[in-house]
């Protein structure tokens, strides 16, 4: 692991989110067998049914115990685990290069990433990335070998914010590549075309992706703390304004809040998973508030 | 505008340097306009759609903003340089170069006694105050005080006010008298107004100290232009009272007699008048009469005068020896002593010679008048002489105190122009007609067309009445004139007796109207067919009585009943000389002579009355200065008709306050004493003690006009030291909302997180 990489994977946060468990929300298919459930029932260690014995099923899966009590042949079943196929969608536009604190929205979301790369990978689960702009900037195909943790990291660090954000066309190209459902984290600051950024979504979601949304904010643009007169320097060619901040914070919280509320009601009847996170708050509470939040999605949708 | 400032602000030198800094919130504004940080932003989306929707607000509230600010900046500028909304209240010391001009009334009744002292002392504490306030703040003000008795004769013009002046003025207000004159106050601003008109370049102030009497205030136009003017000029004007209430007064407001016939030895009536000035009765009321410095043991007492009433007294005072008496009447002291004590010269002659011209010495008419007048001459005090009209033209008639005509036909001219001159001059002349006289003459000489000795046209003949019996009641209506004092009053028993049985009637077109006629000839006594029989004129500044009848029995019975004795001595009491009566004034009126160099030396004596006793003051009579065009002419010689007449001298004596006689001497080429005699005594005017009240002053000036009006007593306006009290409350409020306003603004307009 390089020098450069470590910066998105401070070792305190990886030793908290080491005790969570991510699961996919989804039967989804996988090459590996893991923790997650599968919608086959094979050989696995979490026991599921019994069912008669019919010929041709495989002797050693009979149950000798109750053959025993019964005189009858019943086979064991068990939920067979499979790997999770995860791709890590990283916004390095201009605008994500904002930050009035330590870490610029760019820095946070890709210590996002890295997290979830390395958590995943540690789950023996497959882990792609793709970081764009207007276009794709780089591609990480998914593999899930520990080492692989190392390529994706690699390609984080290299990108260089500058440009504004096609989301429509990235996700639509995402869609086509990613023939195999998985998991799709979106990690952006989001301020881009409404209607392109929607279609997209419906896009993943249409092609069976289970789509995960890290809306990655500063503090100053949820909150608005600025005072003195200013000049607003638009990022990605927005424009410019000079004004008094505090009069103008009112409204600006409004049309933030109205976008917000917007996002928050169109994911929630994606059944896409969508989380505000401000770049002050820790990333292990925020990934823990998420996965909790998860969890609880998918115990509430088997009953 | 330094001015204004200087009248609104306690501590003007704030007010520039306080209104330069209104522009610090305005500046601040700008400079944070100008100068910003920039930020990159990336969330501008939503910046753009705030500023859009609020732009329109944000420019009002921030415009609020800088308002309040400038505002707060005002009012502690304001409380800090002092802020008074009426100059009025300010200190009159204040700020800038000031000019006060005090206007003193040293009139009779600022002499009005007050718990300490007088209503005059009064003021000139007030004075002393005012320029003792005036002397913390040296080189900045000038003073000028100006007496109401010498209003173009200021006492200090344009003093620069400090420690020197102040002492200076103490010495000279210590031995200020104040007048017994009734003064005029328009005369007085007109001085003032002259003084402060002059004076442009500063601010200028008007101070009148006076004891603000009802009297003074009436119908008083002239000072209300002259108070107005000085308004619209920019004179703050402040009238100053020095007395609060009005005192009980009594004054003597007259002493008169029949001196012109004083003669020694015979007593001469006098009359005194008190009247009661204030609103309440005064009882027992003793005057004290001095004869010649000795108080006489004659009681003159009113047991009651009535508030506002004038009362009169007569008594009798006899001068044993001929020459000049001095007679004074007192009161006892009250509130205002000027008015206490009243003074009569009286020249008495040893006696009063009177001439009577018969022009019928047969009729011993002469006799009858003889006996009226003189029948014992100790008694009367007169010496008559009978004689004819050639008499007229042998001897001087100026020794005579009248003349009577009884019955006389007619008279050469050399006898007539001496009779007119003795009238002209002030002689006084008695008609009386006759059976003999001719009226042709009467007509043509000496009536003249009105411009003769007698008053009227006579008929040509003479009328008799039917008015021989007694019944009937009275044949004649005597007028109310000091000649028929005798017949006055209802069912007078003289008037049922006397009766007139011819007379020469008026010429039928002669007006016999004395309205419409419009002349000076007054109808004394008509009869009952409305025939005008007794005529009261004046020729010259003599006095004419004519008679239309006989003064003798022949036309009427007057001589038989003892009224005609009455009616005669009261005729010759009116028609006496008066021109050698001694002179009385009013105080403060000046000694005027005119002195005849061949007659009199230069040197005039002028005794007067003093308060402690008598001052002589010497004079010395000069030519009157010539106009420019005469300059060239030589002194005391007229080139005019070739004649050389000595130049008159003249000398003025002003000092004639006190009440009291004053004796002029001259001396004659042989260093012989001509003395002349002059009574000065104080006007009525100054005893009315009723104050004008406050609403009447400003009625008088004009309600509108800005005059403060100080009550007595009051000092706290000289220094000013509560001014503005009002308006710092008002602006201390102010300045809280306007703080509390600007922070609540503030705080809607600027940051807070939802903790704090």
């Amino acid at each position: 692991m390089t020098r450069g990489s470590r910066r998105f994977l401070r070792p305190e946060e990886i030793s908290r989110i080491s005790r969570l468990e991510i699961r996919a929300r989804r039967i989804v298919e996988g090459f590996l067998s893991g923790l997650h459930r599968s919608p086959y029932f094979g050989q696995s260690i979490e026991f599921v049914q019994h069912r008669e014995y019919t010929p041709g099923d495989d002797v050693r899966h009979i149950d000798w115990k109750v053959w025993s009590k019964t005189d009858q042949f019943f086979i064991k079943q068990y939920e067979e685990e499979t790997n999770l196929r995860t791709t890590l969608l990283v916004d390095v536009s201009q605008s994500m290069q904002f930050g009035s604190g330590p870490m610029t929205k760019y820095d946070y979301g890709c210590t996002i990433a890295a997290a979830l790369a390395y958590l995943l990978l540690r789950q023996q689960d497959a882990v792609g990335l793709v970081a764009f702009d207007e276009a794709i900037l780089s591609r990480v195909q998914h593999q899930s070998r520990q080492t692989h943790l190392n390529a994706l990291l690699a390609a984080l660090d290299n990108q260089k914010p500058q440009k504004k954000t096609d989301i429509l066309g990235i996700m639509r190209q995402v869609a086509e590549e990613q023939t195999r459902r998985g998991l799709i984290v979106l990690i952006s600051d989001l301020f881009v075309p409404r209607a392109g950024l929607f279609k997209g979504l419906e896009l993943l979601r249409f092609r069976g992706h289970d789509v995960l949304l890290f809306h990655v904010l500063d503090d100053q643009e949820l909150d608005f703390n600025y005072s003195g007169t200013t000049k607003f320097e638009g990022l990605e060619s927005a424009g410019d304004l000079v004004c008094d901040p505090r009069s103008l914070r009112e409204g600006y919280l409004e049309a933030m809040e109205a976008y917000l509320a917007e996002l928050r009601r169109f994911c929630s009847a994606g059944r896409i998973d969508y989380q505000t996170i401000r770049t002050s708050e820790h990333l292990d509470a925020a990934l823990a508030h998420y996965l909790n939040h998860r969890v609880g999605m998918q115990q509430t949708g088997r009953r | 505008m330094e001015t204004w400032i200087a009248q609104h602000f306690l501590n003007p030198a704030y007010v520039l340097a306080g209104a330069a800094l209104v522009a610090a919130p305005i500046i601040i504004h700008l400079i944070n306009r100008m100068r910003y940080r920039r930020v990159a932003f990336a969330a501008m989306e939503f910046l753009l759609v705030s500023q859009k929707r609020n732009r329109r607000r944000v420019l009002i509230e921030q415009l609020l903003l800088l308002l309040l600010r400038i505002l707060i900046v005002l009012a502690i500028v304001a409380l800090i340089a002092r802020l008074v909304l009426d100059p009025s209240e300010l200190s009159l010391f204040q700020g800038a170069q000031s000019h006060h001009v005090v206007l003193l009334d040293d009139s009779g009744s600022m002499r009005d006694r007050l718990d300490e002292g007088t209503a005059f002392d009064a003021g000139i504490e007030m004075v002393k105050k005012l320029v003792a306030e005036g002397s913390r703040r040296p080189g900045t003000q000038k003073f000028t005080l100006i007496r109401l008795s010498q209003p173009d004769q200021p006492l200090f013009t344009q003093r620069g006010v400090d420690e020197a002046f102040l002492v200076e003025l103490d010495t000279k207000l210590r031995n200020a008298e104040c007048s017994h004159q009734s003064l005029s106050l328009p005369d007085g601003f007109d001085g003032a107004r002259n003084v402060l008109l002059e004076d442009r370049a500063t601010i200028r102030y008007l101070h009148v100290i006076s004891d603000f009497r009802n009297s003074d205030w009436q119908d008083q136009q002239s000072l209300g232009r002259t108070v107005r003017e000085l308004d619209s000029a920019g004179v703050t004007i402040n009238f100053v009272k020095t007395v609060g209430r009005r005192n009980q007064n009594l004054g003597i407001t007259s002493l008169t007699g029949d001196v012109q016939v004083a003669s020694a030895g015979v007593p001469v009536r006098l009359t005194v008048a008190v009247k009661n000035f204030s609103d309440q009765v005064a009882s027992n009321v003793a005057l004290r009469v001095v004869q010649d410095g000795q108080k006489l043991p004659l009681a003159v007492n009113f047991d009651k005068v009535e508030a506002g009433v004038e009362v009169t007294q007569d008594f009798d005072l006899t001068f044993d020896s001929p020459g000049r008496h001095r007679v004074d009447v007192a009161l006892p002291a009250d509130s205002l002593n000027g008015d206490n004590e009243r003074f009569l010269s009286v020249e008495v002659s040893p006696v009063n010679r009177v001439l009577i011209i018969e022009g019928n010495p047969e009729n011993d008419e002469g006799e009858y008048l003889v006996d009226a007048l003189a029948a014992d001459p100790g008694i009367t005090g007169y010496s008559p002489q009978l004689e004819t009209v050639d008499f007229l033209r042998r001897r001087s008639l100026d020794e005579f105190q009248s003349i009577f005509l009884l019955n006389v036909s007619d008279m050469p001219d050399d006898a007539l122009a001496p009779l007119e001159d003795y009238v002209r001059s002030g002689g006084g002349l008695a008609w009386f007609l006759g059976d003999v006289i001719r009226p042709t003459f009467y007509i043509s000489k000496l009536y003249a067309d009105g411009d003769g000795l007698f008053p009227v046209r006579l008929s040509v003949v003479s009328a008799q009445t039917n008015s021989s019996a007694l019944e009937g009641g009275p044949d004649t209506s005597f007028a109310d004139h000091p000649a028929f004092q005798v017949f006055q009053g209802q069912e007078n028993p003289f008037t049922e007796l006397t009766r007139v049985f011819e007379y020469f009637p008026v010429a039928e077109d002669w007006e016999k109207d004395d309205q419409r006629r419009g002349d000076s000839v007054q109808t004394i006594a008509r009869l009952t067919n409305r025939a005008p029989i007794a005529f009261s004129s004046t020729y010259g500044t003599g006095q004419v009585v004519t008679f239309l009848t006989s003064c003798g029995p022949r036309w009427n019975n007057w001589a038989r009943y003892p009224s005609f004795v009455a009616m005669m001595l009261d005729l010759e009491k009116f028609i006496a000389r008066r021109d050698r009566v001694l002179e009385r004034r009013i105080v403060g009126e000046p000694i005027d002579l005119t002195i005849d160099p061949n007659q009199f030396l230069d040197e005039i004596e002028i005794t007067g009355p003093d308060a402690t006793g008598n001052a002589v003051t010497r004079l010395k009579a000069a030519p009157p200065r010539k106009a420019n065009g005469n300059s060239g002419q030589p002194d005391g010689t007229s080139s005019g008709g070739g004649a050389t007449i000595a130049e008159q001298l003249k000398a003025t004596f002003r000092d004639t306050d006190t009440p009291g006689i004053y004796q002029v001497r001259l001396l004659d080429q042989n260093q012989s004493p001509t003395d002349r005699w002059i009574t000065f005594n104080v006007p009525v005017a100054e005893s009315e003690l009723e104050l004008a009240p406050t609403e009447l002053i400003r009625k008088q000036i004009g309600d509108n006009l800005d005059v403060q009006i100080q009550e007595p007593g009051e000092f706290a306006w000289i220094a000013g030291r509560d001014a503005g009290q009002e308006i710092r409350l008002w602006l201390l409020i102010a300045l809280v909302v306007f703080l509390f306003g600007e922070q609540l603004l503030g705080y809607r307009l600027s940051f807070h997180t939802r903790g704090s």
